[in-house]
């Protein structure tokens, strides 16, 4: 069971997943992140600032909550990458398709542009 | 000594002959056997035929055991269907048997001079008859050499050591018995050691008792050989094995207690069984073989099923068997063309799916179901299925929009087969790093560029499988050219300076490798994407 916390700013939902997402917890972070896109449709930010481990299974999850996103008319971008999380998204390709920005308000800036 | 040299040289133009007949069947028989296997493994009456056929053709059930084992491990052909084949191959051995306890010294002459002068006018240059002569060249040496036996062993019997000998074993049925096993292990084939028996009862070296002793002997003779031969196997491959040692110890099972019974007792038996049919001793101890293998066959189709549900039972097949099934090809599908194109396309999506699992091995968040080795084995299987789907279709339709499709189809079970080379290839160059600490800069690369293949072929595998138009645009965008970002890499971590030689090596192969796996995998997606535009433009 994964820990994560989320909130709405600015008519974007935030989901800040913590500690690691790997294949014993991606599971319940998709379910968690489908329920939360279905009832806030629109654009998603997810902020990994508190998140020390990804794992290609959680990479997956990040894709399908992408494709969630976008059936509801939103986008999706990434915020508050580590360092020991960063390379994963930059060797995947995820930052460059996605983004990825330092900060919520200003990942919440770009989809807005 | 030249009794000696003459059944030394006897024996030894009769397995030159044996080889000589399988080596040029095998050649002669190739293409079409294997298009008449599956055929005839649809009904299990046309596949005891076939049995009978090839063993007749072959003299070896081992030989028609290991073709079916190759036959259905390469997902030609169910097990069911070879069975039956199987079993019936050892009646088939039965012909020679029987051919060679008749006198045909006349015909084998008339035989090897009419082989000779094909030989003189060429004929074994022309590919017509080049490997049916061979077949007959083997069978006209192999009755020659059992001639020169036959020559030679006549004065044998009034050698002294011998005479003394044959006096001596006449009496143990056991020790008979054994030279039957050990012979025929050592021939690898119970026909040809029960025709040299023959042979040699016939100039009186053998007794019939001791002559039916090892024609038992060499039934199992021929079980244990398979059994030794097929150590190795597991799954599929020993089911069929165990099913051919069945019939063997199901015929000694039956044939030894009853030979037993009626040489000590008295009672009425396989002895009087034969005499009725004829008083030739040489003939009974055919029949007597002939007799062996039809009641070892009867009674295992008998009890096949609880037979095969013991085999099943204990030798499930393996993984590797059960991947390398293709789920969607079979030959019907081959009537309809474009059909038959959508079949060829999932089941590459299948092979594609194998991908992903292929990294497991040196990713840290992986359940480790399947070994990469059997992913990689039934991966490499089903694209060569794919391929020789593909070529048939190619041959039976020549409309340019199928041969277009066919093309871009075979274009992917190209890129299919790099796929896995280069992922073994990834996999090899990354077990080298061992265990470090996960703070390590280099093994954070390495294990980001794991995961992220790992994701990105994974995505592939849905997009392919589900025919997911998003999820294909998804995968183009990913797999782009990454030489830019991979130069940067390399840069990077090279001017930290502290980085070993080895992983120098690492790095490298690693960039380059992740770099073509993304290209193989977007130009299979390009593909993809051509056909399916295509399919529309023409609906």
């Amino acid at each position: 069971m994964i820990e994560m916390s989320h909130e709405q700013r600015n008519g974007a939902l935030i989901l800040r997943p913590k500690k690691r997402i790997d294949s014993s917890t991606a599971k319940s972070f998709e379910e968690q992140a489908n329920a939360l896109v279905d009832a806030h449709p629109g654009n998603v930010v997810i902020d990994f600032s508190e998140l020390d481990y990804i794992s290609s299974a959680g990479l997956r999850v990040v894709l399908t909550t992408a494709k969630r996103a976008k059936a509801a008319g939103g986008a999706l971008t990434l915020s508050g990458v580590r360092d020991n999380v960063r390379e994963v998204f930059d060797v995947s390709g995820f930052a460059a398709i996605f983004g990825m920005h330092d900060t919520v308000d200003a990942a919440i800036a770009a989809l807005q542009k | 000594m030249e009794i000696f040299l003459d059944i030394f040289a006897g024996l030894g133009l009769f397995f030159v002959g044996v080889k000589l007949i399988g080596a040029n069947l095998k050649q002669l028989t190739g293409k079409w056997f294997r298009g008449l296997m599956s055929a005839a493994t649809q009904s299990s009456l046309r596949s005891s035929m076939l049995g009978l056929l090839s063993g007749a053709l072959t003299q070896s059930s081992n030989a028609i055991t290991f073709i079916s084992i190759s036959m259905v491990t390469a997902g030609l052909v169910e097990v069911a269907g070879v069975v039956p084949m199987v079993i019936w191959a050892n009646v088939g051995t039965s012909l020679l048997v029987l051919v060679a306890a008749v006198d045909i010294n006349l015909a084998v002459l008339f035989l090897l001079g009419v082989t000779g002068v094909a030989y003189y006018f060429d004929l074994d240059n022309k590919p017509h008859f080049r490997h049916g002569l061979g077949a007959v060249l083997g069978l006209s040496l192999l009755f020659m050499g059992l001639e020169l036996i036959k020559h030679g062993s006549v004065p044998l019997r009034s050698v002294e050591g011998v005479a003394d000998f044959l006096i001596f074993t006449a009496s143990s049925y056991s020790l008979a018995f054994l030279i039957g096993v050990v012979l025929t292990m050592v021939a690898q084939s119970s026909a040809t050691v029960t025709i040299i028996a023959v042979t040699m009862i016939n100039v009186g070296l053998l007794t019939f008792d001791q002559t039916i002793a090892i024609v038992i002997g060499a039934s199992l003779g021929s079980g244990l050989s398979i059994a030794v031969l097929t150590t190795n196997l597991k799954g599929i491959g020993r089911q069929i094995a165990w099913v051919q040692i069945a019939v063997k110890v199901v015929g000694v099972a039956i044939f030894l207690p009853v030979f037993l019974l009626e040489t000590a007792v008295g009672l009425p038996g396989i002895k009087a069984l034969v005499t009725v049919f004829t008083l030739h001793l040489a003939s009974q101890v055919a029949l007597v073989y002939l007799l062996l293998q039809i009641t070892s066959a009867v009674i295992t189709m008998l009890l096949c099923k609880p037979v095969m549900a013991f085999i099943e039972r204990h030798s499930p097949p393996t993984d590797e068997e059960l991947l390398s099934q293709p789920h969607y090809l079979y030959d019907e599908a081959l009537e309809d063309a474009p059909s038959a194109l959508k079949l060829v396309e999932r089941e590459q999506a299948r092979a594609f799916g194998y991908l992903p699992s292929l990294l497991d091995g040196v990713r840290a968040d992986a359940a480790l179901t399947m070994s990469a080795q059997a992913l990689h084995v039934a991966g490499r299987s089903l694209i060569e299925q794919c391929d020789t789907f593909l070529a048939e279709i190619a041959d039976q339709n020549e409309a340019r929009d199928m041969l277009s499709e066919v093309f871009n189809l075979q274009k992917r079970n190209e890129i299919l087969s790099d796929l896995f080379t280069a992922l073994d290839d990834y996999v090899r160059t990354v077990s080298h790093i061992g265990s470090r600490s996960e703070d390590d800069k280099f093994v954070r690369l390495i294990f980001a560029l794991g995961e992220s293949l790992h994701a990105i072929l994974d995505l592939g595998k849905d997009a392919f499988q589900m025919r997911d138009g998003d999820d294909l645009a998804t995968l183009l965008d990913f797999t782009t050219d990454r030489s830019a970002q991979m130069d940067g890499i390399r840069r990077r971590v090279m001017s930290v300076g502290d980085i070993s030689s080895g992983d120098h090596g690492v790095l490298y192969a690693t960039t380059t490798l992740f770099e073509r796996i993304l290209w193989l995998t977007r130009r299979y997606g390009e593909l993809t994407v051509e056909m399916t535009s295509a399919e529309a433009a023409t609906a």
